[in-house]
């Protein structure tokens, strides 16, 4: 018997119980921290690398660095900095107050990273964050830790939109241009047509002027010879213009191919930034390059069509192509 | 031990006594209200309108709660109300002081209480049931029998019992008056008081008498 | 210590004092669980506190986790790295600490308020006082150790609970295997993450503790002063938990 025995039946194995539940929380938060921890290499040494940016707008402390999507490092601080005191080759001509970005990465990964390598801000994915990637450069002179990495902003969509806008004014002004020199009433092209219409036009007239003195040869010679003078002043006036057309179609010509050489290559540039455009977009925007490539396209029509009108065509060479294979048994 | 310096409260005064070491008193109250005034005075906890109030020789109502506390180990007070904390079985109220600072070990605690039911002339059966049910459950005696047992274990200096035999039965009386008696010679320099409203129960008790003043003071006129 | 007493709360301040005074009284006064007794009231209130309540807050916590991936999927489409991503957020984050701070709060920090309340008014603060027992260290200090380790503690189970009962929900609906799932999360759980829910946890225990015991123990002298307590503390709690967890989500960014 005994007057200070426990028989409350809520406290028996108390102390078992709160000790199991501390115990397993206790371990269990633990576990999880210790999981954490080796997963996340929170001990492993790290180097630090830096580049100088004009803004650090978008780029906050903490923010994943990653190297072919992996996970090798962190930004570990932003300070401002005056350029005036930072070596020509680090400052990417940047003047005045620029911010010093200095990145954490992890000293095993180190290895992967040459001196000539890039860091670029991107976005991650669609709601994703954004985090700095370091692309490899080909230097085998490998970074070193507290050296300066070029940092280069990536271009956005915005970017290449506006680039080829850009390059569409200018195939438009071009070719803006070339109709006009084509269709000027006053223009060289224009004149010389009327000058051959005119010497054609005089060509029959002076051909008709020596039917009808042959015929009437006979009744006077006075009048023939007389004539013939003039026929001959006139003929030699008609080559002259003749020669003058010339003269002026030859100027007037190689400087409209000249232009038209010019929007080939604002064309072939044009296709060129497309073909960057579709790289980047890969295979999220195939309707976009599609559409460039079908404006490519046109325009290309258009050169095509305009390379075989007449008088161009006649002085533009025909692009050299193999020829085509074809079956054995085809008849040729 | 116990000295009051013309304590006046809104129940009794002014009052001027000293209380020795070793000695045995009984305060007339003359009313339980009176008698619970002067008990919560003395313990500490009802500061009065004017005077001193010493124990041990230090003001109980000037020094810090932490030297209070450390002064009241040494008191051992049976209420003659209430006193039990609620979240704890009797059994449980019996044994916190004397386990909290230490005074004596479980078993000590256990042979104790068996001799002081045997003192009071209680049952082991009665005893244990009383001990193990709720505070609630304690009929108004068995309350103040565990309170003075409480009062006892932890072998304080001073022992302050409260209407100690009001609601018990002529036999439990002298027993447990007996019992304290013995108890207060038993140790050395042990001061004992008695707080009663009625001098009846204790008329044959060998303790000098105190007797509170029988009304409060006048109360002041309105202009 | 001086003796607590009946504070002026109509002074701006005064109460935000008497908070922080609970929570210095604790590191100067852990000797007094090198006593029996008081280490038996701490281990009682530990158990009402925590063990009584895990499996109310498991349950919570699972229909929690349940509903973050219900919505999420409705909103952005089923991605298993996003709704990893969502789960880690709320239920690590935010809705961890909250959710637990909230439930402990609603009942054991009423429950100690009430109680202490009561023990004030029946006078058992001056029993043990007169015991030589210091209320505080004897009452208090035990509550307020139980409710800062409850929901501590309480809030690793929640998450567990959220991320195993999301998991499984999700698992269900997709075909990918639970364990998967489970995995994506924990592969997405960051010592930061780790660290800011407990931090959470420890701002919102503390404030469990202090709110509830002072409400408690410096109550007033009429029995209608308990529910004015015990209402005064779950609303002032309460608001502490959404101004801190704002504060430190904003010193966290």
């Amino acid at each position: 018997m005994s007057f200070y025995a426990h028989t409350d039946r809520r406290f028996k194995g108390m102390e078992l119980r709160v000790g199991l539940f501390a115990v397993v929380s206790l371990l269990g938060g633990a576990a999880l921290l210790a999981y954490v921890v080796n997963r996340s290499d929170f001990f492993s040494p790290t180097s630090a690398i830096y580049f100088y940016v004009k803004s650090g707008e978008g780029i906050k402390e903490g923010m994943p660095v990653k190297l072919s999507g992996f996970s090798i490092g962190s930004v570990k601080k932003q300070d401002l900095t005056d350029m005036s005191a930072v070596e020509k080759a680090h400052s990417a001509g940047l003047k005045g107050l620029a911010v010093k970005v200095t990145l954490d990465i992890k000293t095993r990964y180190m290895d992967w990273i040459p001196n000539d390598s890039k860091a670029f801000l991107r976005k991650e994915n669609v709601i994703g964050d954004q985090i700095i990637e370091i692309i490899p450069g080909a230097s085998p002179v490998i970074m070193k830790a507290k050296e300066h990495i070029i940092f280069a902003k990536e271009k956005t969509l915005n970017d290449y939109f506006a680039d080829i806008t850009e390059e569409v004014k200018k195939v438009q002004e071009q070719a803006g241009e070339t109709i006009d020199y084509v269709n000027d009433p006053k223009g060289e092209i224009k004149k010389a047509l009327d000058n051959f219409h005119k010497f054609t036009v005089g060509l029959v007239e002076t051909r008709e002027k020596i039917t009808h003195a042959f015929v009437t040869m006979d009744s006077t010679l006075g009048t023939v010879n007389e004539q013939v003078l003039d026929l001959s002043l006139k003929a030699n006036k008609a080559v002259e213009d003749l020669n003058m057309a010339l003269a002026t179609t030859n100027t007037s010509l190689p400087r409209t191919f000249g232009k038209i050489d010019e929007s080939l290559e604002a064309i072939n540039r044009l296709v060129e930034e497309m073909q960057k455009l579709v790289t980047v977009m890969g295979r999220d925007l195939p309707e976009m390059a599609a559409a460039g490539m079908d404006v490519t396209q046109d325009a290309g029509a258009v050169m095509d069509s305009l390379k075989n009108t007449w008088p161009i065509s006649r002085n533009i060479k025909p692009a050299q192509g193999a020829p085509m294979e074809m079956e054995s048994h085809e008849p040729r | 031990m116990i000295n009051f310096n013309q304590v006046t409260t809104e129940s009794f005064g002014p009052l001027s006594m000293e209380v020795e070491a070793g000695a045995l008193v009984k305060v007339v109250a003359g009313t339980r209200e009176t008698a619970a005034a002067f008990v919560r005075t003395l313990a500490g906890l009802a500061s009065p309108l004017s005077g001193q109030t010493l124990l041990f020789g230090e003001d109980l109502y000037s020094i810090t709660e932490e030297e209070y506390i450390r002064l009241m180990a040494r008191v051992g007070v049976a209420q003659g109300a209430g006193g039990m904390i609620s979240n704890l079985s009797a059994a449980e109220n019996v044994a916190l002081p004397a386990m909290y600072h230490g005074r004596m070990t479980l078993a000590q605690l256990e042979t104790f209480t068996a001799e002081a039911m045997a003192a009071l002339g209680i049952s082991l059966e009665e005893g244990e049931k009383m001990m193990q049910g709720s505070t609630l459950s304690l009929k108004p005696w068995q309350g103040k029998i565990l309170r003075m047992i409480r009062a006892y274990s932890t072998d304080p200096d001073l022992v302050i019992l409260e209407d100690i035999t009001s609601g018990m039965t002529q036999e439990m009386q002298d027993n447990a008056l007996q019992w304290a008696l013995r108890l207060h010679r038993e140790r050395h320099g042990r001061a004992t008081m008695f707080v009663c409203h009625d001098e009846s129960a204790l008329k044959s008790f060998p303790a000098r008498a105190i007797h509170l003043a029988a009304e409060a003071p006048p109360e002041k006129e309105e202009d | 210590m001086e003796k607590i007493n009946f504070f002026d709360d109509r002074l701006p301040g005064r109460r935000l004092m008497t908070y922080l005074r609970f929570l210095m009284f604790i590191p100067g006064h852990l000797h007094a669980f090198g006593r029996k007794p008081g280490r038996q009231v701490l281990m009682r209130q530990i158990y009402f506190t925590t063990v009584e309540q895990l499996r109310r807050i498991t349950a919570v916590a699972a229909v929690t986790g349940m509903v973050v991936i219900t919505q999420i999927s409705q909103a952005l489409g089923y991605d298993p790295a996003l709704i990893g991503k969502a789960l880690l957020w709320l239920a690590v984050r935010e809705l961890g600490p909250l959710i637990t701070a909230i439930l402990v709060m609603s009942s054991s920090g009423a429950a100690i308020t009430s109680e202490l309340a009561s023990m004030k008014i029946n006078r058992e603060f001056d029993a043990l006082r007169t015991m030589g027992i210091d209320p505080m260290e004897y009452l208090v200090l035990p509550r307020m150790i139980s409710a800062i380790a409850s929901v501590l503690l309480l809030n690793v189970y929640f998450q567990a609970a959220a991320i195993l009962g999301g998991g499984a929900l999700a698992s269900l609906w997709s075909g990918i295997s639970f364990q998967q799932h489970v995995l994506s999360v924990f592969s997405a759980l960051t010592v930061f993450d780790m660290s800011l829910s407990m931090a959470k946890s420890l701002v919102f225990g503390m404030a469990v503790a202090a709110v509830a015991c002072s409400h408690g123990a410096l109550v007033g002298q009429s029995i209608t002063d308990i529910p004015r307590a015990i209402i005064g503390a779950q609303m002032r709690a309460l608001f502490i938990f959404f101004l801190s967890d704002g504060l430190i989500s904003y010193m966290a960014l």
